[in-house]
């Protein structure tokens, strides 16, 4: 039935959906056979994954071992691969897990003839290249980290052709942008390698958010991510008016990835990677992922004006920049760059034509290309291993050095200029019949024939260039290395790939047919159009233009030789750096960044602060603006005078803190913890003895800590103004922030009044306090909330808390003191100069004297609070207490030793190792909730149920205490942690500040 | 052997009390967990190589400790009865107390007792001068004062700790 067709030039509509796709559920029968074959995709996906993880566990000199990882994994992944072949009879082969089905995200691996021909491609190429690196890279490399990123790129780019869900594809796309960086930088000592892989990244990785976006648009319309469905759903998404945003937004990322005009830049800075990098992600795969993903989604997006009009344009004008480039370079690997981007614009302009047979032309010239670049990379590869150059004006006559190589690289280049009987010429002759085909009649298509030619010559004339100018002419004079012959292993994978090139050329037909023709099917379905693989077609316009396009690449060589040899850029477009563009945008994107931010940051506290502050009272004043402030109905309580007068000192205490907070910090520390003594007393007196536990002891170590750090605060000035008050300015800030204090304490006074005058609604305590004993076995409602009930939450804070503790100690090892903080302290000055006074007395007396009595107490505390610690702990399943209160009491018992005797003295005798014991404790907890695991239960199962043991009696058990004694380890390792950190600024000796000499 | 595993027998057997006062229980299981609990916490006092207090004789601090418990509870009733009945000639000062008592856990033991007698306060200890401050609630006579510190504490805390 033809359907009307929403596009352009009365093309017959081809519904093209894709073939029947066998799942795993499939009729009965076979449904095991292919539910265990499409599982063997699970396997093929995670061998490289885990070659790369063995890769990267083995010492940096075992080339060998990670040679041979490599390889094997390369090698039965390709095996495996083939043998799937057989399975693709019938359909793509289908393998998901469910992950996130309710929002459409689940992990679908799926097999067609497109993804097969690529996965092939990555394997038995990345094996290839895998074999040449080995005996590429130089012994003093470490190389098996080079093969991990390689085995995990090849794992990203299977993962990405294999995926069958969009979302996960575009994972997959990022992880190939992420290892191709990593690969581009393998020589981080060279800054070339660092900023070409830096570029690779963003121009890559920025192209990568806007496919993301427009796969999540692709979504929106169809419904689904999942590519069966939205290959199916083709018409649906071309009438959209999402269409256009979303197509743009895909092709962005597929050009940036293939290198397209204007994004093409970043392909040959990366050239500073290993060539076995450049022969396979930059010529053979990873460029070509933005081509499988125009393959891929050609039956959806293609077929619309829009289409032809943007790929067209941007693959002609990437093939004519690529080409014209190519000629002018005198860098071996920047001609293959250039040429590369070129091809990969041709294969791009194939695609926007917008015809399946062009579709076919440009599957086949993207295996074809494969082949002969990589041959030709890693020929360019041993020249410059072997030469010691890669420049074209001093490499000459090497053919009498290494006669094989440059027979090899000979035939390689041959196919890529597209001579007869090799696979270039195959794939170019259906380039030009498309070319010469009319699509739509305007004047791109009118000038088709004569760039396509055109770009053709060009192509011809830089492969005659490189094989000429490398293997022929007088022997090479002034290289760095005397040349010579590669080793045998480095030759056989260009042997092979060359073969293949030959074999593919001749025999098109029965060799690379009828994968060619799985792959095309898998596309195209039932519009598969009749082509023809032979490799004469008679005399017709397409040999006529190749012929013209040989002759006259050949011609343009033998005129232009000299002077491309001395020309040192492209003309025409040598003005036009992407290099330059590209930093120039950068540095306007930084520099907008670093604007802003001095326009609206600060870095002083007291301003972020007060933002922080009035923000949240705006937010939280806006609801009550909305819906008024009323009370509740709840008939009030007769204070009770005494809660009234320990409040009145709390609040006279916290407003004494802030009073004096400015010169007095010692007053305003010793009021603060008055403040949080009635807090605590209030829990107390309002029946809540485990937060009022909890909060003493915390205010106890704040305390603590707050004032070993008064010590480094720099000395506050009084103000001194010059009209004798302060101005303005001052007043109005200072008033403003007064202002604020006011409206967010009495705000939360009035939030709070108005919640407590109301009635307590049905809440989540109901359920703890039901279900705490019978479901939790035990009696402290909060500490079963903490270690069972929510028991993730707390791995969760103590994980922060463990981050925190070493954050704080990595901050103070690198603190610096104010200079007026440096020198002793006033009262030790004071100590000191009463001690050289008096009689008797010497330096330091009055510290040791004051504290003789004290230190003998406080010793003899030390196993009293660990008895107090350890009984917090045990009781806290049941009673007040628990691991947090018990970790905090411990850490005040270390307190306690550290002021008793001070720092040295103490860890000349107990050595506590706080990293030790935040480990344990971390490990502990989340031990205890993987044990949940062994029994099948989900992790953080807790189990409690009393053993009976003979003479003991009934004993609760609970694997919760085992837990909260994780719980327990990390407090005091953190705790401890931040206190020895502040205790050791005292005994550091702070360096000395350079100072100006002084004039004498 | 017996000391390797429980370096401070006396402190441990303190300890042990401790538990079970905290645990208000005499059962089989807290009793095995009070004895494993005073034995890691003694060693916690073994880690920290405090000095021993080096105790002569217990008799004068078996001796000593009725008359701490009975002047404590004298002195709550004193001062009870200043807080209740103030007088305006009342005088309250501090005291120089020469001392004779060396060691210096005897020293922190006087420190505890005058400290927990209400009415009186340790403050300062010059270890040259082998002179205490003290504060008194209600000093009536210093020498008085003194006489009753030194016989009824220092001496005992002499015999027990010094000789």
């Amino acid at each position: 039935m033809p359907i009307a067709c929403p596009n352009g030039w009365g093309r017959e509509c081809t519904d093209a959906a894709p073939p029947p796709v066998k799942r795993n559920t499939a009729p009965p029968g076979d449904t095991e056979i292919s539910a265990a074959t499409a599982d063997l995709l699970w396997v093929l996906l995670a061998l490289p994954f885990a070659g790369s993880l063995l890769a990267a566990l083995l010492p940096a000199r075992a080339r060998n071992a990670a040679g041979l990882v490599a390889g094997g994994t390369a090698l039965v992944g390709a095996l495996l691969t083939a043998l799937l072949y057989s399975s693709l009879a019938d359909g793509a082969l289908r393998a998901e897990i469910a992950w996130l089905p309710s929002l459409g995200l689940d992990l679908v691996l799926r097999l067609d003839g497109l993804a097969w021909i690529f996965a092939f491609l990555v394997l038995a190429i990345g094996f290839l290249v895998v074999v040449y690196a080995r005996y590429y890279m130089s012994p003093e490399d470490p190389v098996p980290r080079f093969f991990a990123f390689f085995l995990a790129f090849m794992g990203s780019m299977l993962g990405l052709v294999l995926s069958g869900n969009l979302v996960q594809l575009v994972f997959f796309w990022e992880l190939t942008s992420l290892f191709s960086f990593l690969l581009i930088g393998y020589w981080h000592h060279n800054e070339t390698a660092r900023k070409g892989a830096r570029m690779a990244l963003i121009v890559t990785a920025a192209g990568g958010v806007c496919l993301l976006v427009g796969v999540l648009l692709v979504g929106k319309i169809v419904g689904s991510y999942d590519l069966d469905e939205v290959l199916a759903a083709g018409d649906l998404v071309r009438s959209s008016e999402l269409y256009l945003p979303a197509l743009v937004l895909i092709l962005l990322g597929a050009f940036t990835k293939s290198a397209q005009f204007p994004f093409h830049f970043w392909l040959p800075h990366a050239m500073a990677a290993p060539t076995p990098v450049s022969a396979y992600l930059h010529s053979a795969t990873m460029v070509k992922a933005g081509i499988f993903l125009m393959i891929r989604l050609w039956p959806v997006l293609a077929g619309t004006d829009a289409w032809y009009l943007i790929v067209t344009t941007v693959g002609l004008a990437t093939m004519g920049i690529g080409a014209w480039a190519a000629i002018f370079q005198q860098d071996l690997k920047g001609l293959l760059a250039y040429s590369t981007i070129s091809h990969l614009g041709l294969i791009t302009l194939l695609l926007g034509l917008d015809s399946p047979l062009a579709a076919v032309a440009a599957i086949f010239h993207t295996l074809n290309h494969a082949t002969f670049k990589a041959s030709l990379f890693m020929a360019a590869g041993i020249i410059d291993h072997e030469a010691g150059t890669r420049d074209l004006r001093r490499l000459s006559g090497l053919y009498r050095f290494m006669p094989y190589t440059a027979t090899l690289a000979m035939v390689a280049a041959a196919a890529m200029a597209g001579v007869p009987l090799l696979n270039g010429f195959l794939s170019k002759e259906m380039f030009l019949a498309e070319a010469l085909d009319t699509h739509s009649g305007t004047p791109i298509d009118a000038a088709l024939p004569y760039l396509a030619t055109a770009a053709l010559a060009l192509s011809v004339l830089y492969s005659v260039r490189f094989i000429h100018q490398a293997f022929f002419g007088p022997p090479p004079v002034g290289l760095p290395k005397q040349p010579h012959e590669a080793p045998f292993w480095m030759r056989v994978p260009i042997e092979v790939l060359v073969l293949a090139c030959l074999v593919v050329g001749t025999l098109p037909a029965i060799t690379v047919g009828p994968f060619l023709d799985t792959a095309v099917r898998s596309v195209l379905g039932s519009a598969t159009p009749a082509y023809s693989l032979a490799i004469w077609h008679g005399f017709n316009r397409p040999l006529l233009l190749s012929l013209v396009a040989l002759a006259g690449g050949g011609a343009g060589y033998l005129i232009f030789r000299e002077r491309l040899n001395a020309m040192s850029g492209a003309p025409l477009i040598g003005r036009f750096k992407g290099r330059k563009g590209f930093d120039a945008v950068l540095a306007s994107i930084v520099n907008t960044a670093r604007a802003l931010e001095r326009r609206l940051g600060t870095v002083r506290l007291q301003p972020q602060l007060k933002l922080l502050a009035a923000i949240a009272c705006l937010a939280a004043f806006l609801p009550f603006g909305r819906y008024g402030y009323s009370l509740g109905d709840a008939t009030g309580t007769i204070a009770d005078p005494g809660f009234v007068v320990i409040w009145l000192v709390g609040g006279a205490c916290a407003i004494g803190a802030a009073w004096q907070a400015k010169y007095r910090r010692l007053a305003a520390l010793i009021l603060m913890a008055g403040a949080g003594l009635v807090s605590c007393i209030s829990f107390v007196w309002l029946s809540a003895p485990d937060l009022a536990l909890t909060q003493l002891l915390v205010e106890t170590v704040t305390t603590v800590l707050l004032l070993l750090g008064l010590r480094w605060l720099p000395k506050q000035r009084p103000d001194v103004w010059p009209a004798g008050r302060p101005p303005l300015a001052v007043r109005l800030r200072r008033g403003s922030d007064l202002l604020i204090a006011i409206a967010a304490g009495c705000g939360m006074a009035l939030i709070s009044y108005a919640v407590m005058t109301r009635p307590l609604g049905e809440s989540l305590s109901t359920f703890f306090l039901e279900r705490a004993y019978a479901e939790g076995g035990g009696r402290n409602v909060v500490n079963v909330i903490l270690v069972d009930f929510r028991a993730l939450d707390t791995l969760g804070e103590i994980a922060v808390l463990a981050i925190v503790g070493v954050t704080v100690f990595s901050l103070l090892r690198r603190f610096r003191p104010a200079e007026e903080s440096v020198r002793a302290p006033e009262q030790q000055l004071l100590q000191n100069a009463a001690d050289e006074a008096r009689e008797g007395r010497r330096v330091g007396d009055t510290l040791t004297d004051y504290l003789l009595v004290p230190r003998i107490i406080m010793e003899w505390l030390f196993p009293f609070i660990i008895v107090f610690a350890l009984y917090l702990l045990v009781r806290g399943h049941d009673l007040p207490g628990g691991g947090f209160a018990a970790g905090v009491t411990m850490s005040i018992a270390l307190i306690l030793q550290y002021v008793a005797s001070g720092t040295r003295s103490v860890e000349a005798r107990l050595r506590v190792r706080p990293l030790s014991w935040i480990g344990v404790g971390l490990l502990v907890a989340t031990a205890t909730g993987a044990g949940a695991w062994l029994f099948g239960y989900p992790f953080l199962t807790s189990w409690f149920d009393y053993a009976e043991l003979p003479l003991i009696g009934r004993v609760p058990l609970a694997s919760a205490l085992v837990f909260d004694l994780g719980v327990f380890i990390l407090v005091v390792g953190a705790t401890a942690l931040m206190l020895i950190a502040l205790a050791h600024q005292s005994i550091r000796t702070p360096m000395k500040r350079a100072r100006p000499a002084e004039p004498s | 052997m017996m000391r390797r595993l429980v370096p401070y027998p006396l402190l441990a057997i303190g300890l042990f009390g401790m538990w079970l006062l905290l645990t208000q229980s005499v059962s089989v299981a807290q009793t095995l967990l009070g004895g494993v609990v005073a034995i890691i916490a003694s060693h916690g006092m073994r880690l920290l190589r405090a000095d021993r207090p080096g105790v002569r004789a217990y008799r004068p601090l078996l001796r000593l400790a009725p008359i701490v418990v009975a002047d404590i509870m004298r002195s709550n009733l004193a001062v009870a009865k200043i807080v209740l009945f103030p007088r305006r000639d009342r005088v309250s000062s501090f005291v120089r107390l020469p001392i004779a008592l060396q060691s210096p856990h005897g020293l922190t033991l006087l420190a505890l007792i005058l400290t927990a007698t209400p009415g009186t306060m340790w403050l300062q200890f010059d270890r040259v001068r082998r002179e205490l401050i003290v504060h008194v609630l209600d000093l009536v006579d210093e020498e008085d004062w003194i006489r009753l510190i030194k016989r009824r504490y220092e001496a005992l805390l002499i015999e027990a700790f010094d000789s």
